[in-house]
């Protein structure tokens, strides 16, 4: 039994591309075009597709909340969303919605039928080829950015070390050493060392175990 | 239209005493009347008109209260003085009138005994009823009338300074700009009364001073962030403040001097200089430049924020109708090159087709960079070194390039417009590194520590080669430069590639790095 597949998308040129390529691989049956929410929206419940193909953004709204919706109403729906949109704010927008692919508009054809197999095969796991880039992009630190002589200080101060110490350690006049040890506190928002310290540790400037406060 | 309603209402007066054939017993009271308005007509001062009513009504109602039997064409001149006082003055004015006019009648009337008679009460009533409602229209009118004089009064001032500002923003090279502004009163205070280190700072909306332009200093001066001590004292706007160091807590002294719009304080500036304080003179010399300036200053900054807003309104424009149309069809082509790919059954054919393909996507690809580039901005909360390494990692890992980024920001910010031609200037570096160069590693540096801030962007392409000046958008870059008065320069990297640098305030490279490593 062939896989059903609706698509949605406000330009032509790209939903006779899609469907050419969805007819040839054999596997798949293209059950319905929509160019806009409401029509889509009609659509997954009068055809009743396993797999949607859908655009982060319509016409008459956005994509995503669509997704969101649909995804509401079947969990077992399959959701593979484009987007013509660079940056990590629309695939992590994808995900949220509980769609089961994100594709960018610049991959080949193979790329959008190959996320559709996978949507329809598991549509409760996400997947996109940049996923764990933009994850690590994510993760890292986007907090306050240390000078590489904050960074020193900041690890003595971890250290236990006091005012006089550090200077001597790094060969830098305690009035100077003042000056980046307030800095330093400024960037973390902190009053204090303890505050410091547990701020920085939060923010993952100094890890585990490697403070004494 | 006092004085037109005041004669046809006297005219109505005679015309009916002659009317009702009473002209004769009449005559004297007319008369008196008639003379009271030539009276009321005669040109007034403005203190004197805000009471003229009042009389009138005194002495009209008077006049018709001593005529025993309240003819109706005297009454009717009843109604003059409420609707003067209305058309003049206002509804409280009308309502004093007629009270006054009430009370005239009232006593005029109970002095010669004839209070009691019903049609008597009823006359004086309906005739005083009558000239406050006629009194009550005047003041809707006047009002009415003054409402509209005020609103077409706003427009055409608004109209005139915007063409004013049109006429001024095309004369000057640069526009209409606050730091151009600010840069030539910091020239001035150096020239007049030998500043070592000045610096304007403008008071931002959500409270804090952000540098427009400095001079002198070799290292961070204050007069950035969240105002304290001095600086919040220059603030309160209560003339200028003075102590005893200079501008980078170095031995000397300084004056801040509050840029002031009437009560509004919307900056300061700080002058400083190691010599001696400033003398009286001095202080009154440099107060009355900043003063001189405030204005100009305001007016720059606010043509700079409607070009701010018309700029994103543009971009956010122009990346959707990229991203709506030519960024969509040709995506949509590229689907269709990759349907006739697969269907061919020739070889040459299928690898003419691919490289059709790799064309487009590398389009598309280009597109939804410049769609994203549209899109990037410094967000008023979040600040340049957050705009940049977004930007950067985002590009990075779209363009294939390894980025090395390197962020020192000082919690004191630049004022926002000065972080946006930054970030634009690194967009505009990064995307020539990006689409000409063939660079594999881009390296990216921002130091900012108001008033100074240093930006490098460089690569380890093929270099700009013997490209020429005007093309990868060097232009615009040295304009958006310019404008922020900052330096840019772009030179060959050493082992290859290239190096686009800009600076903010008078701080070299190594001066910068020197202050970075701490021997300050």
């Amino acid at each position: 039994m062939s896989i059903t597949v609706l698509i949605v998308d406000d330009h032509d040129l790209i939903r006779q591309g899609l469907r050419r390529a969805f007819e040839r691989d054999g596997e798949f049956e293209v059950v319905g075009e929509a160019a806009t929410v409401a029509d889509a929206q009609r659509l997954i419940t009068l055809v009743e597709p396993r797999v949607v193909i859908l655009d982060v953004r319509l016409p008459d709204g956005s994509g995503a909340d669509l997704a969101r919706s649909a995804r509401l109403e079947n969990p077992e729906l399959g959701i593979v969303m484009l987007t013509m949109y660079a940056g990590d704010e629309q695939l992590f927008e994808a995900l949220d919605a509980g769609a089961s692919a994100f594709v960018p508009k610049n991959a080949p054809a193979d790329d959008v039928v190959a996320a559709a197999r996978h949507a329809a095969a598991s549509p409760r796991a996400f997947t996109a080829s940049d996923l764990s880039e933009a994850m690590k992009r994510r993760m890292s630190p986007s907090g306050p950015q240390l000078s590489p002589r904050e960074r020193e200080v900041l690890d003595l101060l971890a250290e236990g070390l006091g005012v006089a110490q550090i200077s001597k350690q790094l060969y830098i006049s305690e009035s100077t050493t003042k000056t980046h040890i307030s800095k330093l506190y400024d960037k973390l928002g902190a009053g204090n060392r303890a505050q410091a310290l547990m701020t920085a540790l939060r923010l993952g400037l100094l890890k585990q175990g490697e403070a004494t406060i | 239209m006092v004085l037109l309603s005041r004669a046809a209402v006297l005219t109505l007066c005679w015309l009916i005493a002659l009317a009702s054939g009473a002209l004769t017993e009449l005559v004297i009271p007319l008369l008196a009347l008639t003379g009271l308005a030539g009276i009321m007509s005669l040109p007034l001062r403005p203190t004197w008109s805000a009471v003229s009513p009042m009389i009138e009504a005194a002495l009209a109602a008077s006049v018709v209260a001593s005529v025993p039997s309240l003819p109706d064409p005297l009454l009717l001149y009843l109604l003059v003085p409420p609707l003067a006082a209305g058309l003049l003055r206002g509804v409280v004015a009308t309502l004093l009138t007629s009270a006054i006019t009430a009370a005239s009648l009232v006593i005029v009337r109970g002095v010669a005994g004839s209070l009691g008679s019903v049609s008597d009460r009823a006359a004086l009533i309906q005739w005083v009823g009558l000239g406050l409602a006629v009194g009550l229209v005047g003041a809707w009118g006047r009002w009415s009338t003054l409402r509209a004089i005020a609103g077409s009064n706003e427009y055409l001032e608004a109209n005139r300074l915007l063409t004013q500002l049109r006429d001024l923003a095309r004369t000057l090279p640069t526009g209409f700009d606050e730091i151009g502004i600010a840069a030539s009163l910091l020239t001035e205070l150096r020239d007049e009364v030998g500043a070592e280190q000045a610096i304007v700072s403008g008071l931002t909306e959500s409270g804090r001073l952000a540098p427009l332009a400095s001079v002198g200093a070799d290292r961070a001066m204050w007069g950035a962030g969240a105002p304290t001590g001095p600086w919040q004292e220059a603030l309160n706007c209560a003339g200028a403040v003075t102590f005893p160091r200079r501008l980078d807590e170095s031995a000397g002294h300084t004056m801040l001097a509050p840029l002031q719009l009437g009560s509004r304080c919307i900056g300061v500036v700080g002058v400083s200089r190691s010599t001696a304080p400033f003398s009286d003179d001095e202080q009154q010399l440099i107060s009355q430049r900043v003063d001189d300036t405030a204005l100009r200053l305001d007016t720059g900054r606010l043509f700079s924020d409607m070009r701010a807003w018309a700029t994103v309104e543009e971009r956010r424009r122009l990346s959707r109708e990229i991203h709506d149309g030519i960024a969509q069809e040709l995506a949509g082509l590229g689907f269709l090159v990759d349907e006739l790919t697969r269907s061919t059954t020739d070889d040459a054919t299928r690898s003419d087709l691919s490289d059709v393909r790799a064309e487009i996507t590398r389009m598309v690809s280009e597109l939804r960079l410049s769609i994203f580039d549209l899109r990037s901005q410094v967000e008023p909360s979040t600040g340049l070194g957050t705009a940049l390494s977004d930007y950067v990692r985002q590009v990075g890992a779209l363009a294939g390039l390894t980025v090395h980024l390197l962020l020192d920001e000082d919690v004191r910010r630049l004022g926002i417009e000065t972080e946006t031609e930054l970030l634009r200037i690194a967009q505009e570096a990064i995307t020539n590194a990006r689409r000409h160069a063939q660079a594999r590693n881009l390296w990216v540096e921002l130091r900012v520590e108001p008033p100074h801030a240093f930006l490098q962007v460089s690569d380890d392409g093929i270099g700009l080669g013997s490209a020429r000046d005007d093309s990868f958008g060097l232009e615009i870059m040295r304009e958006r430069a310019s404008r922020i008065g900052a330096s840019l320069e772009f030179r060959p990297r050493g082992g290859g590639g290239t190096v686009v640098e800009a600076v903010l305030g008078e701080l070299s490279n190594s001066q910068l790095h020197a202050l970075e490593r701490g021997s300050t």
